[in-house]
């Protein structure tokens, strides 16, 4: 009886992990595909040096960055995954939501500071699972950048 | 080259894909669950193979503890020691009738659980029944068939059997999961050594049912009286289907009706003198303990 229980308890869990997990993730790619539209002007690239027509311009850090929890539907799923090896699909999703997502609030600082484009973009992720492999690990990624800004606004 | 205008659309489904995460998760999960079910059943089949070979003072060595358990209840009244003595005796003489293995015995024990009708079979050949199983058979021969079924499982080892197969299987599941279970692995250790029933499987029972009627038979000469016990629990109880697949007691119905095949078979066989077939009362000191 104790074992059907807790089986339940793990069915109702999954079920939750992979009902609210998709719905979440679903609402964020929409959520992510009308900014990256709004904020397509202020370009985003990685060159370490200003291209010549912004060499004017006013250099200033700007960053964005998420932190994203891995719901219980996901784990297991990895989990199985960790046992036969492969892609973990349910981990590809979570982590491309979380660059998008730590992009565009970096262009939203930059188009606050009035810039037009941000170079020498970089990522950073690390990962906050508390103190024991037993939690839901989350993990948070860390975009930043320069924002270029011109010097005389007109 | 220039520097772009504005960041470009990015194509959709090169770092991610779109297939619903249900179908690799059930494809994962039913392979894994496969996987599993076949080692766990290899692992029970080595152990029921390979179990019977265990030397039968292993099991008694395990098992000391019960006996001197049993010996410093000291407390009991007079009624309940008579009735121990008495079943101890019933049990004696099945067990010779029972073509037991030289070296295994059997030694029964008494407990005071006056709702619960029982009897249990465990390491070591100690057999423990519940004073409410005395309150309701009506005859020996029906105490004796329960006592007789009990005996048959721990002549085919049975006990050593599951007790090995359920280790073996935690064991494998500790390690796969990383030692996360070793708790688990300790406690179910500790039940199945103690007084927990240990689970036989349908066709454990079925054939410790066999070997009892073959050892009634031998004792009694008929085999009267001996599904009473069972029709009384099935009375009480009316298990529901659903319920009877989850048992691993065969169906109580199909058992009675076995019990009776082969009572019929039996007073078909000497239909010459029916007048022998009478019930053997109970025990005074048993019969007068339920009361």
């Amino acid at each position: 009886m104790e074992a059907l229980i807790q089986l339940g308890i793990f069915a109702l869990l999954l079920g939750l992990g992979f009902f609210f997990g998709r719905r979440a993730e679903a609402k964020h790619y929409q959520s992510i595909f009308a900014r990256e539209d709004e904020l397509r002007q202020i370009v985003v690239s990685t060159d370490r040096f200003p291209p010549i027509e912004f060499t004017n311009h006013n250099a200033q850090l700007v960053s964005g960055n998420v932190v994203i929890s891995v719901d219980y539907f996901k784990r297991v799923s990895a989990g199985l995954r960790a046992l036969v090896g492969g892609r973990i699909r349910s981990y590809e999703t979570l982590l491309d939501r979380a660059r998008r997502e730590a992009l565009l609030r970096m262009q939203e600082q930059a188009r606050a500071a009035g810039a037009d484009a941000i170079i020498n973009t970089k990522f950073e992720t690390s990962r906050i699972s508390g103190n024991s492999n037993k939690g839901v690990a989350s993990i948070e990624v860390l975009a930043y950048g320069t924002a270029l800004s011109p010097k005389n606004k007109r | 080259m220039s520097f772009a205008k504005q960041n470009p659309k990015i194509p959709e489904g090169i770092n991610t894909s779109t297939e619903n995460p249900l179908k690799e998760f059930f494809i994962m999960f039913g392979g894994v669950l496969f996987v599993l079910g076949a080692t766990v059943a290899l692992l029970m089949l080595f152990a029921n193979t390979l179990a019977p070979y265990i030397p039968f003072r292993y099991e008694q060595q395990l098992s000391n503890k019960y006996a001197e358990w049993s010996n410093t209840e000291s407390d009991q009244s007079v009624a309940f020691l008579d009735a121990e003595v008495a079943i101890q005796e019933l049990g004696q003489r099945l067990a010779t009738h029972s073509d037991l293995a030289p070296e295994i015995s059997v030694q029964l024990h008494l407990i005071e659980q006056a709702d619960v009708p029982n009897a249990f079979a465990t390491l070591g050949g100690h057999i423990f029944v519940t004073t409410g199983l005395l309150k309701e058979v009506s005859s020996e021969n029906a105490l004796a068939m329960v006592i007789a079924h009990e005996i048959a499982h721990i002549k085919f080892r049975h006990p050593a059997k599951s007790f090995s197969g359920g280790l073996l299987v935690q064991l494998f599941l500790s390690a796969i999961t990383g030692g996360q279970n070793a708790a688990a692995l300790q406690s179910t250790a500790q039940q199945t050594g103690l007084l927990t029933m240990l689970g036989f499987s349908r066709q454990m029972e079925s054939n410790a049912d066999d070997a009892a009627l073959n050892t009634l038979k031998k004792y009694y000469g008929h085999l009267e009286g001996t599904e009473e016990f069972f029709s009384k629990v099935l009375a009480q109880h009316e298990q529901a289907r659903w319920q009877a697949l989850f048992t691993s007691h065969p169906d109580l119905r199909q058992r009675i009706d076995h019990i009776q095949r082969r009572a019929q078979q039996q007073s078909g066989a000497n239909s010459g003198d029916n007048t022998a077939q009478a019930t053997t009362p109970l025990d005074p000191r048993l019969a007068n303990f339920g009361a």
